[in-house]
């Protein structure tokens, strides 16, 4: 059977695209059912974006949910030893509360997971997955790369224990300078940590460019050896549209290295949200493991860059009640094979496009 | 062509007063007839007057590229934007008041009466204290006086309306201003134009932060 593209909805055809990019660097399609068992989730709340989830009894008695995510899935179906990778995409449904309606939606994504001896190469092969990926939606798009270590790093060289980094985090992912400023002081912060600090926030823009004001806000080893795998990661990808910005800031008890979002002029935010995990594999059990992925969010795709789709020209086959079922199979069938949808009705109110009409009265006028 | 969108109303005039001086005016501004649009072509930039609360969302929908909200809304619709000045202006508190002379008794779920509903939720979760909330959308201080509630959560400027109705602070929750938000693609598509914005709202005498 011949596929007509013209009659795909936008997504229907990126995500086709994406099927071969993906395939063409050694990533295997991964399906799964749409059930998960809750205490999965319970277990791994925080990495959730939200921790309203569908929840009901299975006949067995066991708790099961709706899927509000697939790389908790994913990370715990692989069970190969340390030494060996799997790569793997996947274009799935997921269900969740939306912030702004307070109900739930079923959210369609196409993604990747890279999990087992991932490399600094797979990271970089993986950024550059995302920056084809955005590149499909549109040619105007941004990425946008961060480094935990880095983060984490700073924070510590400032001084600041477990529960204040989680404050001044939150603060950062809003780049808001004036409350980290706040903040830091009434924790008793020097005057020129606070000033690192609120650089941190407005650190943000072409990667070459902003790396070097990066490396004058860090002094201390592990801030400098995450700057430098970042660096070596980005070496092989386009810089037009890569950005450094480090108000990305993934939770720190899953999301360990670099962290990545993308962007592009018609969606109001992030499309695009992937991540360096190893830590969500630590506490699974599965050590000596590191992994990363991405997701990219196709309904937020739709509304921005949705087409009404093309279809076929439309022809109405007009019939009498008592016809024959032969002779309009005839006629639908030779009007189809010219490349029309056709539709068969009895009622003149429901005729649209080219009309034939073989009914007995036409027949005969 | 940056879209802001600014609050109606005293709070609008004031912030419109802070743009104008960076430089960035509009013809008719502020509000002298019933439009809700006004563009300054030279400048770049195209203001949108709407509901206070309502800016956060023109803003993190993608509508404006920038605004100007209270932090009151910001803290209670907690949105997904940028906060990238605070304008020293619309200055305020977020604050619980009561009758004077309120006693909390504990035994019994406190009734709290307020438009700020996620605030006094989160506010009252961390003191692990039972409450009822009541939701209302205007004259707020109504509700102990009435009996509706034992205590309000809401705005308070001078403390002249709680002070003549014979209530008091019990408590301020957080100082409040007006802050300049941006939506995160604008942010990266636009982002010389906003912080070109950003620099000129820094640079004025006395400016945001």
């Amino acid at each position: 059977m011949k596929i007509d593209l013209s009659t795909l909805s936008t997504v229907e055809r990126l995500t086709l695209g994406l099927r071969g990019l993906y395939e063409s660097r050694g990533y295997r399609l991964f399906t799964m059912n749409r059930l998960e068992e809750y205490s999965l989730y319970v277990e791994n709340m925080d990495f959730l974006q939200s921790r309203d989830i569908i929840v009901f009894s299975d006949l067995d008695g066991r708790l099961m949910a709706l899927k509000p995510d697939i790389t908790l899935s994913i990370a715990k179906s692989i069970n190969g030893d340390s030494s060996s990778l799997d790569k793997l995409y996947y274009h799935e449904n997921v269900f969740r509360a939306s912030p702004h309606a307070r109900e739930y939606r079923e959210i369609s994504q196409t993604g990747l997971e890279c999990i087992g001896a991932v490399t600094d190469y797979d990271l970089a092969e993986m950024l550059f997955l995302a920056q084809r990926t955005l590149g499909a939606v549109d040619g105007d798009y941004a990425l946008d790369v961060s480094h935990l270590g880095f983060v984490s790093a700073v924070m510590e060289e400032l001084g600041a224990d477990a529960a204040m980094s989680k404050k001044l985090l939150d603060l950062l992912q809003k780049k808001a300078p004036h409350e980290l400023g706040r903040l830091a002081s009434a924790y008793g912060m020097s005057e020129a940590n606070t000033s690192v600090l609120m650089e941190l926030a407005t650190v943000s823009g072409e990667f070459e460019g902003t790396f070097e004001k990066a490396k004058r806000l860090c002094k201390g080893e592990r801030a400098k050896a995450a700057l430098s795998q970042l660096a070596a990661i980005c070496a092989p990808l386009a810089k037009d549209r890569l950005r450094l910005d480090f108000s990305i800031v993934s939770d720190m008890q899953y999301y360990n290295g670099v962290v990545f979002q993308g962007y592009v002029p018609k969606v109001p935010g992030p499309v695009l949200f992937g991540g360096q995990y190893d830590l969500l594999l630590e506490k699974m059990g599965k050590e000596g493991k590191r992994a990363a992925g991405f997701a990219l969010y196709l309904d937020d795709i739709e509304r921005g860059y949705g087409e009404p789709r093309k279809g076929l020209p439309q022809t109405t086959v007009l019939y009498d009640e008592g016809e024959a079922p032969s002779a309009i199979f005839a006629v639908v069938e030779r009007e189809a094979a010219e490349g029309s949808a056709v539709r068969a009705v009895t009622d003149p109110a429901d005729a649209a496009g080219k009309v034939i009409d073989i009914r007995k009265a036409a027949q005969n006028a | 062509m940056l879209n802001i969108a600014l609050p109606k109303g005293r709070l609008g005039k004031s912030v419109y007063g802070i743009f104008k001086e960076a430089g960035y005016p509009a013809a008719g501004m502020p509000e002298t007839d019933r439009r809700l649009v006004y563009e300054n072509e030279e400048a770049g930039v195209r203001y949108f007057l709407v509901k206070p609360s309502d800016v956060a969302t023109y803003v993190e929908r993608g509508a404006a590229d920038v605004g100007v909200a209270g932090s009151d809304v910001l803290m209670e619709q907690d949105p997904a934007v940028y906060e990238l000045l605070d304008l020293r202006t619309g200055k305020c508190r977020i604050a619980v008041a009561a009758k004077n002379g309120f006693v909390d008794e504990p035994s019994a779920p406190l009734r709290v009466a307020t438009k700020y509903a996620n605030i006094a939720k989160e506010y009252y979760k961390k003191r692990n204290r039972e409450i009822e909330l009541i939701s209302l959308h205007g004259s707020i201080e109504l509700a102990p006086i009435l009996g509706l509630s034992d205590v309000i959560v809401d705005i308070v400027e001078t403390g002249n309306t709680l002070k003549e109705n014979d209530l008091s602070i019990i408590k301020v929750i957080k100082e409040v201003s007006a802050r300049l938000i941006a939506n995160k693609t604008s942010y990266r598509f636009k982002q010389d134009e906003i912080a070109k914005l950003v620099s000129a709202l820094e640079s004025r005498e006395g400016g945001a932060k």
